[in-house]
């Protein structure tokens, strides 16, 4: 049995507290009176991942076992949750590996021979060969050639079939391949609350125009979030006529790679000896190496499976879904004036590059709606401390949209509204990105917007936004505030020694939201 | 003679000191004359012709004329300039500053009225004199050169065979007027102690030295074109622009050339001075002027006066106090002191500056006129103030001194200039100090333009081009006024004094130019300072570095966009990419040979780089010899073409989108291999880049054709621009290297983007714009590492071919 996640309230006798910022780690004294919320301990991992594996596709939830499914003359699609960061906690096999490899011998021996494998990238880059052969393994790269192991792409125009309309009339169009197979293998990962995605397949394998339509954005009349869900619903099970969807989603857990990092995953309380000095380390070598030269962003924070279950995508992300409600927090605390979150940079898709600032507001901003804890943490009108250094650095080719949207769409304006009516256009016809998105590893031109629209509801919500430790001309153009301390940041959110403005720090990794995935 | 006025009393009285019987009675004419004059009115009635009327003193005669001789015709010898008719120069003359208190005293109308009524022109250069008015009674030639130290024939001819010209259209008018020659008083040459009133005492022939000055220039060009000065042209120019390529070296050559024939008949000038005692041709010119109104006017039996003014300044009183046209010849001294330029002067504290406000010059001058001597006995008049009233350089330095101190020049980057204090420690310590300096600035420039470009060293660069600009400046004063400060000549005036006595006394605030009466600092401080000071905010010569703002692109189809690959656009060369291709496709234990063999090959490319980039481009290409062309276009298109899209700087990729945005053809041309260009290719509307000779579907290592640098590039893009219907004037070109100006000046906006040293310096002389486009701090490494991930997760092909050992001198090796 693991711990709840509980919340702690600071008193004089409190060490002071892990605060991720980007690459490095601050240990940091909150004022007496704030609260603390830790998340619960993390769920043991699954002991035999094979044994699980067995079990679950013997016996799914709410579909016949797999190898009913599957029999010659079969089409198979394979599909895989991108992730692009590789989730394993100790050497060894990808989970998402292990499952489809499970799925193509059980294929084999059912004598499908048609089978492809598609990463779900949606409107995030192509995966490249090299994160392809380390995410599958090698046995199962090489098993396909190119045109059959492929990563989505939006903009193929006659790769897309129709299968429904949105409340506005424009078509809903989905990979050619899904809607033609019989069989759609959906291999999912979770690690919280909210952050699988839909339950659908269909935002990520849609066409650029269908994902734009199925975007909302606050402020215009486009389709909202409850319009989506209900135009979705009917493919979550099936894909049209013909193709069937089933499920195979495994949850994940943090946990801390190497032994250097064994302290970020306890509570500072119980930390002995030996984590005290290691976190000196930790922090010591952050500070002293400059930033070009530390391989590794961080020590790295990796995943381990604390849970599978197959069956009809409804069913299992029901189910998923209450496996996870679990270990969110059973008594969150009062809304706070202000709420604070450390960001680090590992574990959100960029493979050991520090985060770009787009994507850090994203993840930080996320936090505020879909966090450990469920509900807001702070109040409406209230304040957000994020922790991150907030560098403007930008990867050349993945971020080549983004690049362009920090410096030119967002100096403009950073309302969603205006940024929609104004900029989306062009981004989405220019062929330059489209020709980065489709032959090179480029995010789509319309990835940083809806990263963007995802803050919209949080940054309504706060009156401001301040990044502790973050560059300042950086934060600006974003529309939030720097400050160089703690301290100077509790100062300039009004916080008061002796006052009565209240605040909470949500302790751990944040929660990965969908919309950076 | 006796009787008379007490004018003449007075005169006669005052020339008894040192003036012998002779002069005094030709003093005591001159005052009958003058005195008479007054009586009607000095020039009552006269036609007066006036020559140099556009210069400063000329200026300042037409002005006192029409303001204060209200019955006096004016001609105005005036040549035409350019599309301007002598008619049109004096309208516009008219509008300048000195005429201004008249104008608001009279009225516009009525100025204009008079102007009309009693100026005439006479159009004429003063080689070709015009016919010339016979009614003349007085002519004034005060045209002459301005600059010190101009080629020598340009010299004699405006100063010597002008003023031939002049006497000859004047004797062929058969008139006689009154010629009053405006000379200078440093016709005295070098020499020691007083110097009178007097004709000059030399034997120097001046029609022999003007034919000899005049085919001096035939000379000088032909000797220009000797082998071995060509030859030494040549070098130097190849040394600066034998990058761009030969165009380039021969137009500098040339412009070399035209430099050197024009320093070549300066030096001609000074040194014909020098040899004969004068300090520079503009004193030789005009005493050899002074021989020819001799010889040709008052030698022919007419009258004739010489004024000899000193250094002449702005206005003590009229038109208005501290009126000046240009700087004069101090000036510019006053000015690069007061701007903290100068720490010393070669110069002697006692020696006599000699100025004298233009208003008193043309007060004389006009007095002078009135009073012509008797028929072939030309008198000589000194406008100067040595003599009676001097003026010590060290006298004028505390004026400055007083007046910066009090009013220091403001700089917008240090808030006000302190003046530095002087010591006269003499003109041999300075002499050394200023070469050290020059040599010290000249060697770090030369060790700059060695170094690889950054801004650092942009930053140093700019220091040291204005560091070579003050030290020109300092050098050019120091030559100049040697001999102006360092004299010891006193200039006697005495005539000129009692002239100004017998100007009567109601009459002497208007008319009177007396110079002992100048009080000095009064002058300085009220006067001429600040007159001086006010134009050179007009002048300001230093522009301040403003920021630029990007203006947007206007639309244009006709506009062709030019870039540059390596360093503009891509933070990558060849080396590099090569580096990425050939690791990628050999198998690691080839690894360090083939690295060790680049090394040692390595000196044998930089030779060939420095030498001719195209030379490098070939040798170095060579290496790819035997590569199979399918798998290196699998591998660009798999691995190689993310890593070089990495390197790509976004503010290019910005720039070249606005540019396809606003219409215009974007044009890529590089000497890289086309199939590593091939991921931008989408970028722009076409691609030049060289392309390697496939044979059984192998590279051979050569390229198909020449590659397209320096000036093929220029070639290319002049003739691509013909075949287009491109307009190359609103056409923009975007390069690094010095190499890259032989195409780049093609264009009407050029812009140098990360230039190194040299192209900088050529882009701030042209005022071209200069950008910094920065890459993402994507690391070299990270990019080789993703090539190298890439290419192993390619499908292994056909087994990689044996990699062909590189080329090296050894005998053994056969080709496989």
């Amino acid at each position: 049995m693991t711990r709840p996640g509980y919340v702690l309230t600071v008193d004089e006798d409190t060490p002071p507290l892990v605060v991720f910022r980007g690459g490095s780690v601050r240990l940091e004294r909150l004022p007496v009176g704030s609260d603390v919320v830790y998340p619960a301990d993390a769920e043991p991992a699954v002991r035999s991942l094979s044994a699980e594996l067995d079990r679950v596709l013997a016996a799914p939830e709410g579909s016949e076992p797999l190898e009913r499914l599957l029999t010659a003359g079969t089409v198979l699609t394979i599909v895989v949750d991108d992730l692009s960061q590789p989730v394993t906690a100790t050497s060894g096999a990808d989970v998402r590996q292990r499952i489809v490899e499970r799925v193509l011998e059980m294929a084999a021996r059912a004598g499908v021979d048609d089978v492809r494998v598609l990463a779900a990238t949606g409107l995030r880059r192509r995966l490249t060969s090299h994160e392809l052969l380390s995410t599958l393994g090698e046995r199962v790269f090489r098993s396909f050639d190119a045109a059959s192991l492929t990563s989505h792409d939006a903009e193929d125009r006659d790769g897309m079939t129709s299968i429904g309309e949105l409340p506005d009339g424009s078509p809903i169009e989905v990979a050619s391949r899904l809607v033609e197979s019989d069989v759609v293998v959906a291999v999912r990962l979770a690690t919280a609350v909210g952050d699988e995605g839909s339950a659908s397949l269909v935002p990520s394998f849609a066409s650029a125009a269908t994902a734009r339509a199925l975007t909302p954005v606050p402020g215009t009349d486009r389709v909202t979030a409850q319009q989506r869900d209900d135009a979705l619903a009917p493919f979550v099970d099936r894909l049209g006529d013909r193709a069937r969807v089933v499920t195979i989603a495994a949850t994940l857990a943090d946990a801390p790679i190497q032994r250097v990092s064994a302290f970020l995953g306890k509570r500072e309380r119980e930390w002995t000896l030996l984590d005290r000095v290691r976190s000196r380390i930790v922090r010591s070598t952050a500070a002293v190496l400059p930033e070009a030269v530390r391989p590794v962003r961080f020590p790295g924070i990796g995943h381990v499976v604390t849970s599978v279950r197959a069956g009809a995508p409804s069913a299992v992300h029901a189910s998923t879904d209450a496996f996870l409600r679990t270990t969110r927090l059973a008594n969150p605390p009062a809304r706070a004036d202000i709420a604070l979150f450390g960001l680090p940079d590992t574990g959100y898709g960029t493979s050991g590059a520090p985060l770009d600032p787009i994507s850090v507001a994203t993840l930080g901003l996320g936090q505020v709606f879909d966090g450990v804890a469920g509900e807001p943490v702070v109040r409406e009108g209230g304040v957000v401390i994020l922790s991150h250094p907030l560098t403007p650095s930008f990867h050349p080719i993945h971020h080549a949209a983004y690049v362009d949207f920090f410096s030119d769409v967002l100096r403009d304006s950073t309302d969603a509204a205006v940024i929609a009516e104004r900029f989306e256009d062009d981004f989405a016809r220019d062929d330059w990105y489209r020709h980065l998105y489709r032959t090179s590893s480029a995010h789509h031109a319309l990835h940083p917007f809806h990263a963007w629209y995802a803050t919209s509801a949080a940054r309504e919500h706060l009156s401001d936004v301040i990044v502790v430790g973050g560059d300042r001309e950086t934060a600006s153009q974003l529309g939030f505030r720097a400050a160089t301390t703690l301290e100077d940041a509790l100062d300039m959110a009004g916080h008061r020694d002796g006052g009565d403005t209240s605040l909470t720090f949500v302790h751990g990794t944040p929660v990965r939201p969908a919309a950076l995935a | 003679m006796t009787g008379g006025t007490s004018g003449a009393d007075d005169a006669r009285a005052v020339t008894a000191d040192g003036a012998d019987g002779a002069d005094v009675d030709a003093v005591a004419v001159a005052a009958d004359a003058l005195t008479e004059a007054l009586g009607a009115g000095p020039l009552e009635g006269q036609h007066l012709l006036l020559t140099g009327a556009t210069g400063f003193v000329g200026q300042a005669l037409l002005e006192k004329l029409l303001a204060e001789y209200p019955s006096t015709r004016i001609s105005v010898l005036i040549r035409p300039r350019g599309s301007l008719t002598g008619a049109a120069r004096l309208t516009s003359l008219m509008r300048k500053p000195v005429f201004r208190p008249w104008r608001d005293r009279v009225g516009a109308e009525e100025a204009d009225r008079q102007v009309a009524e009693r100026v005439t022109v006479i159009e004429s250069s003063m080689g070709d004199v015009a016919e010339l008015p016979g009614d003349l009674d007085v002519l004034i030639h005060s045209a002459s050169t301005v600059s010190f130290d101009p080629p020598i024939d340009e010299a004699f001819r405006t100063n010597v065979q002008g003023a031939v010209g002049l006497y000859e259209a004047l004797l062929r008018t058969g008139s006689d007027p009154h010629v009053v020659h405006v000379s200078t008083a440093y016709v005295g040459g070098i020499r020691k102690g007083a110097v009178v009133e007097a004709s000059l005492e030399h034997a120097v022939d001046w029609r022999t030295e003007l034919a000899a000055a005049l085919s001096a220039r035939t000379a000088v060009e032909a000797s220009s074109r000797r082998p071995e000065v060509l030859r030494s042209l040549i070098a130097a120019a190849r040394a600066e622009s034998g990058k761009v390529g030969p165009q380039a070296v021969a137009a500098a050559a040339e412009e070399g050339r035209r430099e050197w024939v024009q320093k070549r008949l300066v030096e001609y000038g000074r040194a014909r001075a020098q040899s004969l005692g004068w300090a520079d041709v503009y004193a030789l010119t005009k005493s050899m002027s002074e021989r020819v109104a001799e010889d040709l006017w008052a030698g022919r039996g007419h009258r004739l006066s010489v004024v000899r003014p000193a250094i002449i300044e702005s206005a003590l009183a009229h038109p208005f106090p501290g009126w000046i046209d240009g700087f004069k010849v101090a000036d510019p001294l006053i000015i690069a002191y007061g701007r903290g330029l100068l720490p010393e002067f070669p110069g002697l504290p006692d020696s006599i500056l000699d100025i004298i406000p233009v208003d008193i010059v043309v007060n004389a001058t006009l007095a002078v006129a009135a009073t012509p001597p008797p028929v072939e006995t030309p008198q000589y008049f000194h406008l100067s103030s040595g003599g009676r009233n001097p003026l010590t350089f060290r006298d004028m330095y505390e004026n400055v001194l007083q007046y910066f101190s009090a009013t220091p020049i403001p700089d917008d980057q240090r808030g006000h200039i302190r003046v530095p204090s002087w010591a006269f420690p003499g003109s041999k310590a300075i002499e050394r100090t200023l070469a050290l300096n020059e040599k010290a600035n000249l060697a770090a420039k030369r060790l700059l333009l060695r170094l690889p470009s950054s801004t650092t060293t942009r930053g140093w660069m700019r220091g040291v081009s204005a560091r070579a600009q003050d030290l020109e400046l300092l050098r050019s004063y120091a030559d100049l006024y040697q001999s102006y400060t360092q004299a010891e000549i006193v200039y006697d005036d005495s005539r000129t004094a009692a002239l100004g006595r017998a100007v009567a006394p109601e009459r002497q605030d208007v008319h009177g130019f007396d110079a002992a009466s100048i009080d000095w600092d009064d002058y300085m401080q009220r006067v001429h300072l600040p007159a001086v000071t006010t134009l050179m905010k007009t002048f300001s010569s230093r522009p301040r570095a403003k920021a630029v703002g990007e203006k947007a692109l206007p639309t244009n189809p006709r506009a062709v966009a030019v870039f540059d690959l390596e360093g503009t656009i891509l933070a990558s060369n060849i080396v590099e990419q090569y580096l990425w291709v050939r690791l990628a496709s050999l198998p690691t234990s080839h690894w360090p040979s083939e690295l060790a063999d680049l090394l040692a090959s390595l000196p044998r490319y930089l030779q060939a780089e420095r030498r001719d980039r195209g030379e490098f481009i070939r040798t170095f290409l060579r290496r790819y010899e035997g590569v199979d062309d399918a798998r290196m276009r699998a591998l660009v298109r798999e691995s190689v073409s993310d890593a070089l899209l990495a390197r790509m700087k976004p503010e290019a990729i910005r720039r070249v989108r606005a540019h396809r945005a606003a219409g215009h053809r974007t044009v890529l041309v590089t000497g890289a291999v086309d199939v590593l260009v091939e991921p931008f290719a989408s970028l722009f509307d076409e691609v030049v880049a060289s392309s390697m000779h496939v044979r059984d579907g192998r590279w051979t290592g050569y390229l198909s054709g020449p590659p397209l640098v320096d000036e093929a590039r220029a070639a290319w893009l002049r003739l691509y621009a013909e075949r287009h219907d491109l307009d190359l004037s609103a056409s923009y070109a975007y390069g690094d290297s010095h190499a890259d100006r032989a195409w780049m000046e093609l264009v009407g906006h050029p812009q140098a983007v990360n230039p190194d040293a040299a192209l900088y310096q050529h882009a701030v002389q042209k005022h071209w714009r200069i950008r910094l486009w920065h890459d993402l701090r994507h690391r070299r490494l990270d990019s080789l590492v993703g090539v190298l991930r890439s290419e192993s997760a390619l499908p292994p092909s056909e087994p990689a071919p044996t990699p062909r050992p590189p080329k090296t001198h050894s005998a053994e090796e056969t080709p496989a």
